[in-house]
């Protein structure tokens, strides 16, 4: 019976190793570690934030666990920029695996959630996300101010915004639609005619426009935001609204190459190289909000699809034809859900503009088949690099033209973050984790390459897959790495 | 009664030595790390491969064993149902995770009324008691409204419907709860604190304790009881055993019952652990656990439970052990290809599953 000589060998071949390698270990644990300093908690502390993060970790670390104390290896902060439900997983599992005892959380405006925030183990991360801390900035289409949109906001859907891009939404709006109005003549007929050249050449032109979130410029490729960074330090799950105010850290990017002097084209804009929309007395001009509304996700794109509709509402009628936005779309935050919805769109030849996507990852898909129908897309929270720009002239790998952002390019919030961590908080050694998403793993990119250039130390950058639940594996192989 | 070897007989020979080979090489590589860390292969192949420290070895392995034990539940529902009617119900997974949300949706009232701080044991006892009450009943329904009325049809159709029953039930969580992702309470913090000399977290250790009772009473059930034998019986021949007057629908009931009764238990322990449960929560456990019943032997409940624990450490330890030593970029991201590369290694050696019996031709679907 050699099979069952076989049989007994793959259990053999199989564990017999792990319980080799359990030996080895146990024999050579000081390998990996004891020529490093241990002393990861004697860091000067510069900021009365650090202190907070250094007791929240000890807190939150292991106590039982005397003979790991001594383990205690060097990975100082760990920044992972993804989604939920993973996000919760990460913070759950951390503290459990070896090496992670002390190690700061950082997180990114996709995590930055109400619902995030109200769980416990989200406490004493940091958050990098747009500057919510809009001041009197007014929108110079509507003469909105950020604190006359809350009140509104709260009139209509009884609840605050429970996610960070409204103004970056209610802005990408109206400049859609200003841009409509300034492509825009009514012929002969009473019929509206749109150049569908114009409404991009409104956005290429766009100087200073004076909006929710600041003061907003489009770059040679669609990046039209206002670029601020804020950081906040969440404490308490149970006051989440005290954490988004609580900011420790600000930055303010440049945006990409471009020229800064006003264009004066004359009305109305376009060429009509795209070709022409008619839309005849009685009807409505047609655009389109396509933002993550169902799943974990969706308190991000159904803020931003209430700030379109806000703003919509508040912009009125465009040369006396009213906006119609339509049902909203839903980009189910991936590549399939942003193809699939854009389809839906292309084949309806009255849009002029989208607003849209809420996920980069959506973008990548929508945005070629978009564009390509010469549709206007403009994401109020889209931040993958790769859509836009490096900054530095070089278009990214996804970008299309006739796609803008009034959202962040994410080199700014990697940068913010990587600033925050090595001069701030002056933690020298960090790790990242994505899972594979453009968005997600360009911000892992980012903070990498700028903590870097700063002079710190990436241990490692690890992805995970979505849909993981198990993150000790990836946590390991990070510790282990350092 | 040995036939000539022919092509395709050296292509599986040949394929049986690369996995193997490359596994070993893998284990080398990797004990060779561990004991010279700075060691020339290592620095050619993979600069910033791993050199685990004992209680980091330790922690994957736990953390694999404690998800393989989640498996190793789920497994024994596939592999009894199996057993008893010869085709596998893929809503299997579902009825798992009909467990997890309905003890989310008990723990979380027992939470608010607070309950679940006070008296952590006595109401996970209550939540558990729900849960595996909802996974038993979830698949009695099943049986009586998807598959008696097929009992007769050939297999395929029972297989097919199954998958519909998976769909259903997948869609019916989510139009009722919604999309979002539900999370458990925080269970008690000696649960969530390390435990002990052996230093692993607390809630690990309980899910591989309930794992391990849970299989014993069912061997216990399987093996001492009646209705075991009732259930071995029906399973070697329905017909026969209805002639002995052994009440053959009853004891298939039974045997859904016992196996969502593992999923029940399996979803609370899941949701204990992670703590977040959707409505395809039961998807990917589901095809692991059924990989689990496979690799172990399909019909043989010793089988599945070992099946859910070797894919379980494999998915966690295999990456670090297997595929960095051999200079693999982002390795942990291959998790689930080295739980399923452990399953296609098995069948290549033993294509019955470890523990399983060759089928004679006629028995085979």
């Amino acid at each position: 019976m050699s099979r069952c000589k076989l049989l007994l060998r793959i259990p053999m071949t199989v564990l017999s190793p792990l319980l080799t390698m359990a030996l080895f270990a146990a024999a050579c644990n000081g390998d990996g570690t004891d020529d490093t300093p241990t002393d990861t908690v004697g860091q000067p502390a510069d900021t009365m934030t650090e202190d907070e993060s250094r007791e929240d970790g000890s807190e939150n670390g292991t106590s039982a666990g005397s003979d790991d104390m001594v383990e205690a290896t060097n990975i100082e902060a760990l920044f992972f920029p993804i989604f939920r439900p993973e996000g919760d997983l990460i913070a759950e599992q951390v503290r459990e695996v070896s090496g992670f005892e002390n190690t700061v959380l950082l997180g990114a405006d996709g995590l930055l959630s109400d619902d995030f925030l109200a769980l416990p183990q989200s406490e004493g991360m940091y958050f990098s996300g747009p500057d919510l801390r809009y001041g009197s900035n007014t929108n110079e289409a509507t003469g909105k101010t950020p604190e006359a949109f809350l009140v509104n906001y709260e009139r209509f859907y009884d609840e605050s915004p429970s996610a960070g891009f409204w103004g970056h939404s209610y802005d990408a709006t109206t400049i859609l639609l200003d841009a409509i109005e300034a492509a825009s003549t009514v012929d002969g007929d009473q019929r509206l005619v749109i150049d569908r050249a114009g409404v991009r050449q409104y956005f290429d032109e766009l100087r200073n426009y004076s909006g929710i979130t600041g003061s907003l410029s489009c770059d040679t490729f669609g990046d039209c935001g206002a670029q601020k960074i804020a950081i906040i330090h969440h404490t308490d799950s149970n006051d989440v609204s005290a954490s988004k105010d609580n900011v420790n850290y600000e930055f303010a990017g440049n945006a990409g190459v471009r020229s800064d002097d006003a264009i004066q084209s004359e009305l109305p804009l376009g060429d009509g190289s795209l070709g022409v929309v008619v839309v005849v007395p009685g009807e409505a001009i047609q655009i389109r909000s396509l933002q993550i509304i169902s799943g974990d996700n969706a308190p991000l794109g159904l803020t931003n699809e209430r700030a379109i509709r806000m703003a919509v509402e508040d912009f009125g009628e465009i040369r006396g034809f009213e906006v119609e936005v339509g049902p909203g779309l839903d980009d189910l935050c991936s590549a399939d859900g942003g193809q699939a919805a854009a389809q839906t769109i292309v084949a309806d030849e009255r849009v002029v503009g989208v607003i849209g996507t809420s996920c980069s990852g959506a973008a990548v898909a929508a945005a070629p088949l978009l564009t390509e129908a010469g549709i206007t897309m403009v994401s109020s929270s889209n931040t993958s690099p790769s859509l836009t720009s490096d900054l530095k002239g070089n278009p990214g790998e996804n970008y299309t033209r006739g796609y803008y952002r009034t959202a962040h390019n994410d080199l700014f919030q990697g940068e913010a973050m990587a600033r925050f961590v090595y001069e701030s908080l002056n933690l020298k050694t960090a790790a990242a984790i994505h899972d594979g998403d453009p968005y997600t793993q360009g911000l892992a990119e980012a903070f990498a390459n700028a903590y870097r250039d700063l002079g710190g130390e990436i241990v490692q950058i690890e992805g995970i897959s979505k849909g993981d639940t198990d993150m000790v594996p990836v946590l390991t192989s990070i510790a282990a790495a350092s | 009664m040995r036939t000539p070897r022919t092509g395709v007989d050296w292509f599986l020979t040949f394929l049986r030595l690369l996995l193997l080979g490359a596994a070993t090489l893998g284990v080398l590589l990797f004990i060779v790390q561990q004991v010279y860390p700075d060691n020339l292969i290592t620095r050619w192949v993979n600069p910033v491969s791993a050199n685990l420290t004992a209680s980091q070895f330790k922690g994957l392995l736990v953390s694999g064993l404690t998800q393989g034990a989640m498996y190793g539940l789920i497994a024994l529902g596939y592999s009894m149902v199996y057993g008893v009617l010869g085709f596998i119900n893929f809503a299997h997974g579902e009825v798992f995770m009909a467990g997890a949300m309905t003890g989310m949706i008990a723990s979380n009232k027992l939470d608010d009324a607070g309950i679940w701080e006070s008296n952590f044991l006595g109401s996970l006892a209550f939540v558990l008691a729900v849960a595996v009450a909802t996974s038993t009943l979830a698949a009695i329904a099943m049986e009586k409204v998807a598959y008696r009325p097929l009992r007769n049809s050939p297999r395929l159709v029972l297989l097919i419907t199954s998958v519909g029953m998976s769909f259903f039930i997948q869609n019916a969580s989510l139009v009722l709860l919604g999309a979002k992702s539900k999370s458990y309470p925080r269970a008690a913090e000696w649960l969530n604190g390390n435990v002990g000399v052996i230093d692993v977290r607390g809630s690990r250790l309980l899910v591989i304790a309930v794992a391990g009772l849970s299989a014993v009473a069912l061997w216990w059930l399987v093996e001492r009881t009646k209705t075991g034998m009732a259930m071995r019986a029906v399973a070697e021949d329905a017909e026969i055993a209805a002639l002995m007057g052994i009440k053959v629908n009853r004891t298939i009931v039974t045997v859904f019952a016992v196996g969502g009764a593992m999923a029940g238990v399996a979803g609370i322990l899941w949701g204990l652990m992670f703590r977040s449960v959707t409505h395809s929560t039961g998807f990917l456990p589901g095809i692991k656990a059924f990989s689990a019943a496979v690799l172990g032997g399909i019909g043989h409940l010793g089988g599945a439970m070992t099946g859910g624990l070797i894919i379980g450490a494999a998915e966690s330890v295999g990456p670090i052990v297997f595929f960095e030593p051999l200079g693999v970029q982002g390795a942990t991201q291959l998790k689930d290809a080295v739980a399923f590369l452990v399953l296609v290694g098995v069948l290549l050696i033993r294509p019955s599953g470890l523990f399983g019996e060759r089928l004679p031709a006629e028995d085979r679907v």
